[in-house]
């Protein structure tokens, strides 16, 4: 028995220690998500949905805005339209996110009808949220490297792809700063096959299922609050193609509005690229294209320095 | 909780600590942790059918008891059919009520008469087909008395719901399983090992091989429409291979955990791919099934000695009800049907006996003839289990179509093959996995013969990269197919 013991622990220790190995590798590469659970806590933050995550850069934000200050603290914490909508789970995360101790921070709230809706049969219904079977609501700890509760539950490719993706980088990449960035064929044919395919999808499956929700335009003033405790809170619509925006003008067309008031009662700054249609490059109507992403940040960038003054 | 998680990771270790030093001392002390621990791996599941399971273990056990203690044999005879009938109509409820409520109901309409059965929504209890096959053969023993009824509810109860073939199997006997519950159990070292081993391939190809092919078999049967005639017979030919190592695989760890826990399973598969006729298949595929259905259902109908008309009726009675056995639907009944068919000429020409001996045995390579005889064995299951496999028989006979469609002469296309790994990595880990199980062939699993490796290095780096494949190259976590049984 005993030597049953002592050569299953060995064995299992060096399996063990093997993988804990890997998983210490894990990184940007790893899948579009994970460094967002791997990084320490932050004092200012980008949020939203994967526009923000791929459209807004915060290191080029930080140059501007404040560029010795923040610049490694400005981290992109936006997930995607089923991980962050707003809502008491995206909350939640957020709090656990920022360091607690900061003062005069900057957040940059990405704010779409999409964000403000909701999947469930009844709008409100907190407890049947989408992003509840996601890793942002599950995940304990957003500051831990390697974050093993992430890995074992939600990393859902292989292990191998963590040492594979280091040679043969993937598609998408999370830098430093939180900053999704795609590599992908902007070739127009390829462009519009994506376009097509999206808008698809969004007018026969994501107009019908999703419906405004009160709740989360609740909690969509709650995080504004929170984060105001810990500096400055600016809300921006990010650019998109028309297409789309025609499809969000069903969705919602009185959206505009209601975050004019919103920003009037929290007096939060509010800057919308809507009506900026053709000045970025869209990888699929809905998300910025890196190039654009990076033109579109330092433009934002000098508009908040701007109303700073 | 599945063979293949973390949670099992950390269970597994727990009660072999607990088993062989704290709760050593007896045996009574010992099943007393491993029922606990049993109902404990199957309220995981769902805590609401353990009591299903306690009273099916419940009623078995004293209607044994009552058919011990009485002599008149129509006493005897009313606590066995009570039982029997009591064990059977859980499973028609749970799980045939709905397919014969549906189906009368379809065949009413037919002549004009419409029907409307209530359909109960109520989802199976995992395991119900095989702990309710454990009590049954138990039952049937005693009636027969091969055996005594056991005196000792905990042992009893240890037989039914043993955690590792509570939900799939394999399907023990009480003459096989239960005297081993009852001795004193010391651990054995090579025992422990070979144990290891076994769950150590049996995670292999679960893990590894089952799981990356389902990626490709889903996405093919489930858009078989869209594909060439040459890509769904790969599709085929891949859940062949998923479906074997998915349930050879959950036996081989199954087997592996008893046996840590000084325990002897039935073996459930052995090698049934390299067979050489079908019925050698049906010798070497889910054992303890086809075991049960010989010992229980065609050997009291009088087996093959009988007229040959009947030995033919008898055949197609087993083959149905093996294929009933596997779900409310036309398909699995038309899988068994096409076995039977299969079957039949080997039955005829007094054939279903030849090949008794494993293949090649004490030779690197089969012969041509061998081999030949293999690949066609394989050809005729894998177009059986498209049956298995689809949801309907119209989806079937469409797939079987498409696969007899000129495109069949073209080549695979690759939008089927959209998975994690490129299919020439599942292709090579698939080459692996015949190498191995054939030269481990002559053994009861595929890595039996490791343990024989004298080079200690050799041996260890060896396993340590299994264990390695398993972790990183896994694929997407699947149930395994047989729990929905």
């Amino acid at each position: 028995m005993k030597q049953f013991l002592i050569k299953i622990t060995l064995f299992a220790l060096a399996v063990g220690l093997s993988i804990f190995f890997v998983f210490s590798l894990a990184d940007g590469y790893s899948d579009a998500l994970y460094m967002r659970f791997a990084t320490s806590q932050k004092q200012s933050l980008i949020l939203g949905t994967s526009r923000a995550a791929q459209g807004l850069i915060p290191s080029e934000i930080a140059k501007i805005i404040s560029p010795h200050k923040i610049m490694n603290e400005f981290y992109n914490y936006g997930f995607s339209i089923t991980h962050s909508p707003w809502g008491p789970t995206y909350l939640a995360s957020i709090k656990k996110k920022i360091r607690p101790a900061t003062k005069d921070a900057i957040y940059i709230l990405a704010v779409d009808p999409w964000t403000v809706s909701s999947t469930t049969k009844n709008p409100n219904d907190s407890s049947h949220f989408e992003e509840l079977d996601h890793a942002v609501a599950n995940v304990p700890a957003v500051n831990m490297n390697p974050n093993l509760f992430y890995l074992t539950n939600y990393y859902f490719d292989p292990y191998v792809f963590i040492l594979w993706r280091k040679w043969i980088h993937p598609r998408g990449f999370i830098n430093d700063d939180g900053w999704l960035e795609i590599s992908i064929e902007m070739d127009s044919a390829s462009v519009k096959e994506r376009e097509d395919r999206l808008i698809t999808n969004y007018t026969n499956n994501n107009l019908v299922r999703y419906h405004f929700s009160d709740l989360r335009f609740v909690y969509l003033e709650k995080t504004i609050d929170f984060l105001k405790t810990h500096g400055k809170v600016y809300l921006v619509r990010m650019p998109l193609h028309r297409r789309m925006f025609e499809i969000e003008q069903k969705l919602m067309p009185n959206f505009d509005s209601l975050i004019n008031s919103l920003c009037v009662t929290k007096q939060v700054d509010y800057f919308n690229y809507v009506d900026e249609l053709n000045t970025y490059k869209f990888t699929d109507g809905n998300h910025l294209y890196k190039t654009s992403a990076k033109k579109l940040s330092i433009d934002l960038a000098k508009r908040i320095a701007n109303s700073a003054r | 909780m599945l063979f293949n998680s973390l949670h099992f990771a950390l269970f597994l270790p727990l009660i072999f600590i607990l088993y062989w030093f704290v709760f050593n001392r007896t045996v009574r002390i010992q099943n007393s942790l491993l029922l606990v621990s049993s109902y404990f791996f199957y309220a995981c599941w769902d805590y609401r059918f353990l009591f299903l399971l306690i009273f099916s273990t419940l009623l078995d056990y004293f209607t044994a008891l009552r058919m011990k203690e009485t002599e008149k044999p129509h006493l005897r005879k009313f606590w066995f059919w009570l039982s029997v009938c009591i064990n059977l109509g859980f499973l028609a409820i749970f799980k045939y009520y709905n397919f014969f409520s549906s189906s009368f109901a379809q065949a009413l309409s037919l002549v004009g008469i419409k029907a409307n059965f209530v359909t109960l929504s109520v989802i199976l209890p995992v395991g119900i087909s095989f702990y309710t096959f454990h009590g049954l053969s138990y039952v049937i023993d005693v009636y027969k008395k091969r055996i005594q009824p056991v005196s000792n509810f905990v042992d009893y109860s240890v037989f039914v719901s043993f955690f590792p073939l509570l939900v799939a199997g394999p399907i023990e006997r009480a003459t096989h399983l239960l005297p081993q519950i009852r001795a004193k159990r010391s651990f054995d070292y090579s025992t422990a090992m070979d144990g290891m081993r076994q769950i150590l391939w049996g995670l292999f190809k679960k893990v590894v091989i089952a799981d990356n092919c389902a990626e490709y078999a889903n996405t093919i049967f489930a858009h078989s429409a869209n594909f060439s005639g040459s890509t769904n017979l790969l599709g085929a030919i891949i859940f062949a291979t998923q479906i074997y190592c998915d349930f050879s695989g959950y036996s081989d760890i199954a087997l592996g955990t008893a046996r840590l826990l000084g325990i002897e399973l039935l073996r459930n598969f052995a090698f049934p791919y390299f067979s050489r006729d079908i019925a050698e298949f049906w010798r070497r595929w889910h054992i303890s099934l086809s075991s049960w259905f010989r010992d229980y259902v065609y050997i009291p109908l009088g087996g093959s000695k009988v007229p040959k008309w009947k030995s033919v009726r008898n055949i197609f009675i087993i083959f149905l009800l093996s294929g009933f056995w596997h779900g409310a639907n036309w398909t699995f009944l038309f899988w068994g049907a096409l076995n039977a068919l299969y079957f039949l000429p080997l039955l005829l020409l007094n054939r279903n006996r030849n090949n008794l001996e494993i293949v090649a045995q004490g030779k690197l390579l089969p012969s041509i003839k061998e081999l030949f005889q293999m690949l066609t064995t394989f050809a005729i299951t894998v177009l059986a289990w498209i049956f298995f496999r689809a949801d309907n028989l119209t989806d079937a006979f469409h797939y079987l179509s498409r696969i007899f469609s000129r495109s069949l002469f073209s080549l695979p296309q690759g939008n089927a093959f959209i998975a994690s790994f490129h299919p020439y990595v599942i292709f090579l880990l698939i080459g692996i996995l015949i190498i191995v199980e054939w030269f481990g062939r002559e053994y009861k699993y595929a890595l039996a013969d490791m343990g024989l490796v004298k080079n200690k290095t050799i041996r260890y780096l060896s396993y340590y990269l299994l264990a390695m494949t398993i972790f990183f190259v896994g694929g997407k976590g699947q149930h395994f197919i047989y729990f929905q049984f």
